[in-house]
């Protein structure tokens, strides 16, 4: 992962390769346009979950299950 | 001649009709005479012959470790046999495991034969079979031409075609009920840290489920109650007391509160899958249950959540090997991994927190009324092997590797392509025994596939 900051989903190419090469895997491969176009879905996504997050949604660190539904 | 089912064979085996050995041969020869299924990568004949030779010893020496005991079984590919290399069915040259993952030894304890590994997805990550790696995709029982959905994708063929009657499968993003839903079998994904995952490969640890792929719900709830448990090896395993679910079969479902989740699915998918659906849930009033509809948070918030948590995961365990050995990748996967590179740790931890949110909102929507959820699983049949993945089916499965719930997934009808489909089951955490119970009462008294395979 990249570092801890929100990704804008607008990134032209030469800025996403940015993102790989500060990843350790700059994107040398005849298959970059795909996998560029794939970057650009999951920025999409992270862009309308961090509209969906509550404000005051709760910090967590790990997923428990029994903890997590055990107040209903 | 199809195979007994397992309760069948325990008869065969314990009356002396037939012995372990014979019946392990005869697995063998079904898998060499289906090897254009691709369902297996790795047989272990040695290892088999030892233990049927040990099962039937013991049988006659009146030491029976219970149902399973000499019946053959399958594990997928990202599980850790030893002496075998865990290859993710990738071309990374990785040595053999030193030990068993914990579901093969909770197996074997059990009395219970390995025949083989079986095909997955590379790495569960692919959306659908690569065409580039070592090894080829598996093929659906019901038609060859056609995927049997991944990432199970062997251990579903393998039931499918009648070659065992149990696999084990994992489940990330509905890797075992997709399969088994294309195949006209029965999935069971578990309650997250139902089942240890110690020796299996990950692909992303906090959605990662292991649970049985079987011919009948009957089934997968003997060997589910076989690898479920507390492993102090997997820091996610839940320690609780839960009724075992072959015991919990047959209880009268009169009066269980179900509630249809029909607008998941109201406006998506084949219309025949959709239909199919409501005559389960009516199917189910006319069994005594008492079915209403109930509404649940968007399904695509759950696809969203689990999308950034799997990608994000999966790229931090695949990316020191992406840099170094990115040859070893096939195409497919090597797209879906690297992508993940782009999203930052805010993303992931946002991800963690909405799926609190929405793990919640589901419990008290459903579980505050309702005993059983019913869902679809996947709006559509098994694609083409050579389909490109450009019209997905719609699934309805991610959203319990969001909340962790556990989910079953059985067939309820084929559709005019002569392709199965199938729905979901859902229950509060650890009450797996209460949706094996209510799937055996659909598949003994509603709907009992004719052909499961050939």
């Amino acid at each position: 992962m990249t570092s801890d900051r929100s990704t804008p989903t607008d990134l032209n190419d030469a800025q996403l390769d940015e993102l790989f090469e500060l990843a350790g895997l700059p994107l040398t491969c005849e298959d970059a346009p795909a996998i560029r176009d794939l970057a650009r879905k999951f920025l999409a996504q992270a862009a309308l979950l961090r509209e969906s997050l509550p404000f005051d949604a709760e910090p967590t660190h790990v997923f428990d299950i029994a903890a997590t539904v055990r107040p209903l | 001649v199809k195979q007994p089912t397992i309760a069948e064979t325990g008869r065969l085996l314990r009356s002396g009709a037939v012995t372990a050995v014979q019946l392990t041969e005869t697995t063998f020869q079904r898998i060499d005479a289906a090897a254009s299924l691709s369902a297996f990568t790795t047989l272990t004949r040695d290892r088999a012959a030892a233990a049927a030779a040990r099962a039937d010893v013991e049988l006659r020496n009146g030491i029976d470790r219970g149902p399973l005991h000499g019946v053959p079984y399958a594990v997928k590919e990202l599980i850790d046999v030893a002496g075998l290399a865990t290859t993710g069915q990738s071309r990374l040259a990785l040595p053999p495991a030193s030990r068993d993952a914990s579901v093969v030894s909770l197996l074997d304890a059990a009395g219970a034969i390995l025949v083989g590994k079986t095909t997955t997805y590379e790495f569960g990550i692919e959306p659908r079979p690569g065409l580039d790696g070592p090894f080829p995709p598996a093929r659906n029982p019901h038609n060859p031409d056609h995927t049997t959905g991944g990432s199970s994708s062997g251990s579903a063929a393998a039931v499918a075609g009648d070659l065992v009657r149990i696999a084990v499968g994992t489940d990330t993003g509905g890797s075992i009920r997709g399969p088994a839903v294309y195949c006209g079998v029965v999935g069971l994904k578990p309650t997250y840290g139902r089942v240890p995952r110690r020796g299996v490969l990950p692909l992303s640890p906090s959605l990662d489920h292991i649970g049985p792929i079987a011919a009948t719900v009957a089934e997968a709830a003997v060997a589910f109650d076989a690898i479920a448990g507390h492993d102090p090896d997997d820091s996610a395993s839940a320690d609780v007391d839960t009724t075992p679910c072959a015991s919990s079969l047959g209880n009268d479902i009169a009066g269980l509160r179900i509630g249809y989740a029909r607008r998941w699915h109201q406006d998506a998918g084949e219309p025949a899958i959709r239909a199919a659906l409501d005559y389960a849930a009516q199917a189910l009033t006319a069994l005594g249950a008492v079915v209403e509809e109930v509404e649940l948070p968007d399904a695509s918030k759950f696809d969203t959540v689990a999308t950034i948590i799997l990608q994000a995961e999966a790229f931090a365990l695949h990316r020191e090997t992406l840099a170094s050995h990115p040859e070893a990748y096939g195409k497919l996967a090597y797209r879906h991994l690297a992508a993940g590179a782009v999203l930052s740790a805010a993303d992931r931890l946002h991800a963690q927190r909405l799926r609190r949110q929405l793990t919640r909102d589901l419990h008290a929507q459903a579980f505050t009324r309702c005993d059983v959820l019913l869902t679809a699983s996947v709006l559509g049949t098994a694609p083409r092997l050579d389909d490109d993945g450009r019209t997905p089916n719609q699934f309805r499965v991610f959203p319990f590797n969001v909340t962790g719930h556990p989910a079953l997934a059985l067939p309820i009808g084929v559709a005019a392509n002569g392709l199965p489909f199938g729905m979901q089951l859902i229950s509060r955490p650890f009450e797996e025994a209460l949706i094996c119970n209510l799937g055996h009462a659909y598949e003994t008294q509603i709907y009992q596939p004719r052909a499961r395979g050939k």
